[in-house]
């Protein structure tokens, strides 16, 4: 974000405490310093007398930068859509290298080396290596970097999807990632020199059109992430559920209950909810087409859970939480299973393979948490 | 006499073994997000780089147990204790002029009991209200106190200070919601006030805790009546042609028991400023005040109390704007206390809310905008007003001041804008109103409590602070309570003129 963007947020922020509520991050430390009021407050006080310019200060704000969890929660509750969330993209990204916390400069190591969060980042594998690199195709397949190295099932899931629907389709011979990776350690250089590299291998291919698996790739593509410019990207692009609700409502995908909607073939239809993750819910809004897409399975019982769309609380998928403090997300997952646990819903879909990650590594019996492309997959007439 | 306070390390570790190490944060960074509330000094003083008094020590505890634990330390070692809820309040309510401990409470934020039978809920006092109101929704319930700090205050701050919501005019104030309380005094003690408010077994204790600022002892568990959600909310409004109009039509409302559930009237400032810029409704005259009122409850029900308020409405020439101005106000009515259309810094304002009389309402604002106007002329000032409790017997005032340009230096500023308070308050005394009606007394106020009460009555009220609090340890220079110990870089003085 710009500098005059940036001050104008934190100046606003400072004085305003209307997303206090859902500060993810705020309601589990309980400390203000972790609210986006204490963001902005200590911020615009630095290096003055309210707040001397001290290594011990620098150190404790870089942690608490790198201790925001980017679930996009205060920018979805503001009135003015003050931008919190990319100034603590760019407070990230002013932080010193002598005062980030240790677990920061160790992953800033390795997407230095990588361009990923991965010391030994793998590629899309099995099926899909017939369909890399084709040109001129309808759709081009853009795996992402969890998916690729970390949950395959979902990229195997959204192919049979696509082959099925008799769609062309190709991917990526080598995806480095759109720059997520060094743009959430505060790498803005790196990031868009990597999103420019991947735009110019994604046009030499001449895809119709552009899907993503993950709402954080659809984001920064579509344009989403102040700081990264996508706008050499000449392909459209959206997200998974999007494109396939696209193909359901054309008939060219038939859809049928049975598989993961009951138990038994005898068996009343499980009842099926939506997890609204941070970047395909606060940031992208993207509330209507993956419900519909569910919605639209024959046979099975959708519920729409209470704290839903804007007001789910994060599964804690986002902002690197995950890999910088483990044991943070962690709670942020545990209190995003205590909104939907005990509410009859046995299967809960969700468009980010983060966020199904976060929620399936909580370990609740009762619910089953899949990818939508997994659901759709397992729903195929 | 309570300690100028300063960090102790083996304190901080005494405090650690009641709360664990984790929960007692000490760095700058911490103590400075824990240094202001929405008082303007505070946020002009750290505007204009100057340091703001800081507490040594930020605690968090989890537990009844851990606060005494907590308060047995700071009354052995005479340690100020601030009580922390959400930080919303606009009065310097938290603000730790005399350091020592900000004991955070947002950690004690379970519900404990729905009863939906009887209507209630037990909640520990540093819950959220929203989130608080979200959980209650999803059973169908209401807790419908709605105030503007409602994102980010506590249910122990609204009792701390006595708060009023936006549908107060049918549901009441703070006060009206709660049945019982439970407090913990600096000695540990731990009160527990009866389970019903309506009672004639002695005085009803809960109300020396509803109001008392954290002042007599930390409120930790609350019950609290709520509300089935209603099956109809609507909102309508009016514009009248004068102000004065205006007032009549919300007085009879509430004398004919129409039974709105709010009714915010804009005096014709207001109305051209605050409700043209947020609600993007233009007034052309500039005498005319515009009027929101809300019904809820059966639609049936609110069909016949429509037809009631646009007769009186008729029967003093105001006009029926319609339903959408008053749904708009309704999806943004915290829209007008946030940036970018609440007054900032380098501003100068102040919300100077007083309740009175009828009778006397009219007087009171006339007076109080003619003598600001007036007397501080050449700072440019501006007063506005709304009024939005509306009682049987009256209604409050919700008065500002703004000056645009206020003095650059901070000393001056504050002299200023102590000046102002020092009018403003003087004249809704003589006028039949109060020192203040729903934002509480804080550090702003509390230089006027004395001359809220006689001689006797302050001093009676004193007597009560020395039994809960011999050793004036709870949120020292709050609520009149000035302690006989100096403030940080002698702020106090500055601050409270």
């Amino acid at each position: 974000m710009d500098r005059i963007e940036y001050e104008k947020t934190i100046k606003a922020c400072r004085f305003c405490l209307m997303c206090r509520h859902m500060c993810t991050v705020g309601n589990i430390s309980y400390a203000e310093a972790n609210t986006p009021r204490g963001h902005a407050l200590m911020l615009d006080c630095v290096g003055g007398e309210a707040l001397a310019d001290t290594s011990e200060n620098r150190s404790r704000m870089a942690e608490i930068w790198f201790g925001c969890c980017y679930c996009g929660h205060c920018q979805n509750n503001c009135v003015s859509s003050y931008p919190h969330p990319d100034a603590m993209m760019t407070a990230r990204a002013e932080a010193d290298e002598s005062h980030l916390p240790e677990r920061a400069k160790a992953l800033r190591a390795i997407v230095a080396k990588t361009g990923e969060f991965y010391e030994n980042p793998v590629q899309a594998g099995g099926a899909s290596d017939a369909a890399k690199g084709k040109a001129g195709a309808d759709v081009l397949l853009y795996i992402g970097s969890f998916t690729r190295n970390e949950d395959s099932g979902v990229a195997d899931a959204a192919i049979s999807v696509l082959e099925k629907a008799g769609v062309s389709y190709t991917l990526l011979a080598d995806e480095k990632g759109v720059g997520m990776a060094p743009f959430l350690m505060g790498m803005t250089d790196v990031a868009q020199t990597q999103l420019a590299a991947e735009i110019e291998k994604i046009n030499a291919l001449k895809p119709g059109m552009v899907v993503t698996l993950s709402p954080d790739d659809l984001r920064v593509l579509a344009g989403g992430v102040s700081g990264l410019d996508a706008s050499g990207l000449t392909a459209p692009v959206t997200g998974f559920a999007a494109f396939t609700l696209g193909l359901v409502k054309a008939g060219a995908l038939a859809l049928s209950g049975g598989g993961a909607a009951s138990a038994t073939p005898t068996a009343a239809p499980a009842l099926i909810a939506y997890h609204d993750s941070d970047q395909g819910g606060r940031f992208l809004q993207d509330y209507d087409a993956p419900r519909e897409l569910v919605q639209s399975i024959p046979g099975i019982a959708y519920k729409e859970l209470f704290w839903a769309k804007g007001e789910a609380a994060s599964a804690g998928e986002s902002g690197a939480i995950r890999l910088l403090n483990p044991e943070l997300a962690s709670k942020i997952a545990e209190k995003r299973i205590g909104q939907i646990a005990g509410r009859g819903v046995s299967i809960v879909a969700t468009d980010s393979p983060e966020a199904k990650a976060q929620l399936v590594g909580q370990g609740n019996k009762d619910v089953k948490f899949m990818h939508i492309a997994e659901l759709i997959k397992q729903h195929i007439a | 006499m309570i300690k100028e306070a300063h960090f102790n390390e083996g304190f901080r570790k005494e405090l650690a073994d009641v709360v664990g190490p984790d929960r007692v944060l000490t760095s700058e960074v911490d103590r400075l997000a824990y240094a202001n509330d929405v008082f303007w000094i505070p946020n002009l003083w750290i505007d204009r780089k100057k340091e703001p008094p800081k507490a040594d020590y930020i605690v968090q505890p989890g537990s009844v147990e851990e606060i005494q634990g907590i308060l047995a330390l700071a009354n052995r070692d005479k340690v100020p204790v601030v009580p922390w809820g959400g930080g919303s309040g606009s009065q310097g309510g938290v603000i730790p002029l005399y350091g020592g401990i900000m004991m955070d409470l947002k950690r004690l934020n379970k519900i404990i009991d729905i009863d939906e039978t009887s209507y209630t809920v037990t909640v520990e006092t540093g819950i959220n209200n929203t989130l608080l109101e979200k959980a209650l929704n999803e059973r169908g319930l209401t807790f419908p106190h709605y105030p503007a700090s409602a994102n980010c205050g506590s249910i122990g701050g609204f009792i701390a200070h006595r708060g009023s919501g936006t549908l107060s005019t049918k549901y009441g104030k703070m006060e009206d919601f709660v049945l019982s309380v439970e407090a913990i005094l600096p000695s540990g003690k731990l009160i527990q006030t009866m389970p019903i408010p309506k009672h004639a077994s002695g005085p009803g204790l809960h109300e020396l805790f509803v109001g008392c600022e954290g002042t007599f002892a930390i409120v930790t568990k609350a019950t609290l009546q709520i509300y089935k959600l209603p099956e109809e909310r609507r909102f309508s409004s009016y514009l009248f042609p004068t102000l004065e109009a205006g007032l009549e039509a919300g007085r009879r409302m509430m004398a004919e028991g129409v039974g709105i559930s709010a009714c915010r009237l804009y005096d014709p400032g207001s109305t051209k400023t605050k409700v043209g810029d947020v609600l993007g409704i233009k007034v052309d005259n500039d005498d005319a005040s515009y009027m929101v009122i809300g019904l809820d409850g059966h639609s049936e029900m609110i069909d016949v109390q429509e037809k009631l308020i646009n007769k009186i409405v008729e029967g003093l020439d105001g006009k029926n704007m319609g339903r959408e101005g008053g749904n708009r106000w309704w999806e943004q009515r915290y829209h007008f206390y946030y940036p970018p259309y609440e007054f900032r810094l380098p501003w100068m304002y102040g919300t100077m809310d007083t309740v009175c009389l009828y009778k006397d309402m009219a007087r009171l604002y006339r007076a109080k905008k003619e003598a600001l106007e007036t007397n501080f002329k050449q700072h440019g000032i501006r007063y506005i007003a709304h009024f939005s409790h509306w009682y049987k017997w009256g209604v409050m005032v919700y008065d500002r001041f703004i000056i645009e340009e206020p003095p650059t230096d901070p000393y001056e500023a504050i002299k200023l804008h102590n000046e102002i308070w020092n009018m403003s308050v003087r004249i809704s005394l003589e006028n039949g109103g109060v020192i203040n009606e729903h934002h509480g007394v804080g550090l702003k106020l509390s230089r006027f409590v004395k001359d809220a009460f006689n001689k006797d009555t302050f001093e009676f009220l004193k007597d009560l602070k020395n039994v809960t609090d011999p050793n004036g340890i709870l949120n020292p220079g709050k609520m009149g309570m000035a302690p006989d110990a100096p403030s940080q870089r002698g702020l106090m003085e500055l601050w409270t003129g």
